[in-house]
């Protein structure tokens, strides 16, 4: 086919998609509904998630833990190296840049039972128990924890060693613990321990949330062998470094190698797994949408294709073979997907600023796939005229000529 | 009249079609030479077969036996562009009904014919094309009403037009179905007498109609009667 033919009959395909308003508009309705919602829900997506991700970095930034460092023993099984000392906390107290810091130690409960009841019931079907963590210093400025209801035990509950715990939210809730006006009481192998505070949430230790947590002074007391395992520090923004550099020495000052310095692990996995999911649910809504447009825009062409079977008449009597005519449906159907990718693009970005405006979120938007968009919307259409244009193109001369016509 | 001066030959040409299980013959056998610059109406009553002859005349349809030369060369082999190809700058369309497309001036509706209509490999410039539409709306009279959309002109005006995007492209034959069909007596012999033009120049006409005033204009009146020239 000649360029100068091409160009005709794209000139021809855009004169008649403009001399059709109403059937223009159907047509670019349908793809600035699919296209728009796919910029959208990807920009609101994208969004979000860096919403998420600033938050996780935030977190990341202003939370570190300092565990012992490991080494595989005789018998292949990673054992510590070393352990926290008792008087980690007011070690790494001073530190610059250190806001909070807490002791957090895992307690084996080697059988014994949790219950909010003394009774032990044999016709009850055995449950596993919530995890118990003993804990000492500012464990929610150390853990970004947040109360849901009640106090956080202090010092001194410490030094006295008072049988009290905080329960975390899913553990509360396990143990049938929603209150604590009435001054509930949790037994620990047959000991009553006074609940006095709900942890609502941890940003850095999500597992405290379906945790039983008490003093460690009362542990060590109640729990022989128990031994800090971590020690969680609350950092300033851009301090991170070097308490990581200084917590080490502060420590064990002659061997500071024992000690490692992370940065909260569990959130990471959550956010990738959670940006995973958002991206796909939002290019799931936006293709869905999509397909609803590509079959708005076939139906308008199709219907476009009965209502031109005298035109399409009259084009093949002037000359114009099959293939001229399905190409110029399909550049038509093209043509309105490529307007209708571009308004609903624009329609998506500017949504997308809007929504990020009012909920004081920074927009996040890949520049691809706002101008991918359009390109997106033409194809679309491209391909959404491909059956029209076929039925076109079959459409034969003498019987479409019978069509009356202006 | 010699073979080299035919521009179209209908040798023993048949048209069937198949409907609910029987099949009907519009055309049957039917012979016509129609030689260049040559005027020829042919007429007969509805259903006689007319519009199915002015198709096969037209390469929009094909006969089901027999042979059609245009311009000496057999048309039966030929593929769809081939045809298209031939329709396009060979043959120009006055049809009844006009069909000239409402969204489209006078001239844009000329200049359609441009599109399809040039089968060289080089094609004309988009000023020479201009030129030629305004020529021909010129020589059907309506050089004055080239921006004006087709709803705005009277029938015997759209009929003109239809004459001017069928010569614009300068073909060898112009078909013609009941070009009056439509208008009134006034504006049928002006339609009339620009065709007697454009045939007084050369180029060859074929008329279909059963009007006997507009047959009465042709050089040659033959009668289509179930499917048989006579």
């Amino acid at each position: 086919m000649r360029l100068g033919l091409l160009r005709d009959i794209g000139g021809e395909a855009l004169a008649s998609v403009g001399a059709r308003p109403g059937r223009l508009l159907l047509g670019i309705l349908g793809t600035l509904v699919g296209i728009g919602a796919l910029v959208m829900t990807t920009g609101l997506g994208q969004t979000a998630s860096g919403q998420l991700a600033s938050r996780f970095d935030e977190v990341a930034a202003t939370h570190a833990e300092v565990e012992p460092a490991t080494a595989s023993g005789a018998d292949g099984t990673e054992r510590a190296v070393a352990t926290l000392p008792d008087d980690s906390l007011a070690r790494v107290s001073g530190l610059a840049g250190v806001t909070a810091a807490a002791l957090l130690a895992p307690i084996d409960l080697d059988g014994r039972t949790i219950a909010t009841v003394p009774l032990v019931d044999p016709s009850r079907p055995p449950s596993t128990p919530p995890a118990v963590v003993a804990a000492s210093g500012d464990l929610l400025g150390a853990v970004g924890g947040r109360l849901q209801r009640g106090r956080m035990f202090d010092s001194g509950h410490e030094q006295r060693h008072d049988r009290v715990v905080v329960l975390g939210a899913a553990a509360a809730e396990s143990l049938g613990v929603t209150s604590i006006d009435a001054r509930p009481t949790l037994f620990i192998g047959g000991h009553a321990y006074a609940v006095i505070g709900i942890l609502a949430a941890s940003e850095t230790r999500r597992s405290l949330e379906s945790s039983v947590i008490l003093p460690l002074a009362t542990a060590r007391a109640e729990f022989p062998g128990v031994t800090a395992s971590t020690l969680a520090l609350g950092v300033e923004l851009g301090a991170g470094a070097l308490v990581a550099h200084q917590a080490p020495i502060a420590l064990a000052p002659s061997l500071p190698e024992v000690y490692s310095v992370s940065a909260p692990g569990e959130p990471s996995t959550f956010q990738t797994g959670l940006q995973g999911d958002l991206d796909l649910v939002f290019l799931a809504i936006g293709l869905i949408t999509l397909l609803a447009g590509a079959l708005g825009i076939a139906g308008t062409t199709l219907g476009g294709v009965t209502e031109r079977t005298g035109e399409i008449g009259l084009r093949r009597a002037l000359g114009a073979t099959r293939g001229e005519i399905a190409g110029q449906f399909v550049a038509e159907s093209a043509a309105v997907g490529v307007l209708g990718g571009l308004m609903g693009s624009a329609a998506g970005v500017f949504v997308v600023v809007g929504v990020s405006a009012a909920q004081g979120w920074t927009p996040v938007l890949d520049l691809a796939l706002a101008f991918g968009a359009v390109g997106v919307g033409g194809l679309v259409g491209l391909l959404a005229g491909l059956l029209p244009s076929h039925r076109a193109a079959r459409i034969e001369p003498a019987e479409a000529l019978r069509t009356t016509a202006t | 009249m010699t073979g080299t001066d035919a521009l179209i030959e209908l040798r023993g040409v048949t048209r069937s079609f198949s409907t609910g299980g029987r099949t009907l013959e519009v055309l049957r056998g039917v012979d016509l030479t129609v030689a260049r610059g040559d005027f020829v109406a042919i007429t007969g009553s509805s259903g006689a077969g007319k519009s199915t002859m002015l198709n096969i005349l037209g390469l929009l349809d094909r006969p089901t036996a027999g042979e059609y030369l245009f311009d000496g060369r057999p048309t039966a082999g030929l593929d769809d562009r081939e045809r298209s190809g031939v329709r396009g700058g060979g043959v120009g369309f006055v049809f009844q009904s006009f069909h000239l497309l409402s969204a489209r001036t006078v001239l844009e509706n000329v200049l359609l014919a441009f599109v399809y209509g040039e089968t060289g490999e080089r094609p004309l410039p988009a000023g020479e094309r201009r030129a030629r539409a305004e020529e021909a709306l010129r020589r059907v009279g309506l050089g004055s009403r080239l921006h004006a959309h087709p709803g705005t002109l009277s029938g015997g005006e759209r009929q003109r037009v239809a004459i001017a995007r069928a010569i614009c492209t300068r073909p060898r034959l112009l078909l013609a179905d009941e070009p009056t069909g439509n208008l009134d007596r006034q504006n049928s012999d002006g339609v009339l007498a620009l065709i007697d033009e454009l045939n007084a120049d050369g180029l060859t006409v074929v008329v279909i109609t059963h009007d006997d005033t507009v047959a009465g204009r042709a050089h040659r009146h033959q009668v289509l009667e179930a499917g048989r020239l006579g």
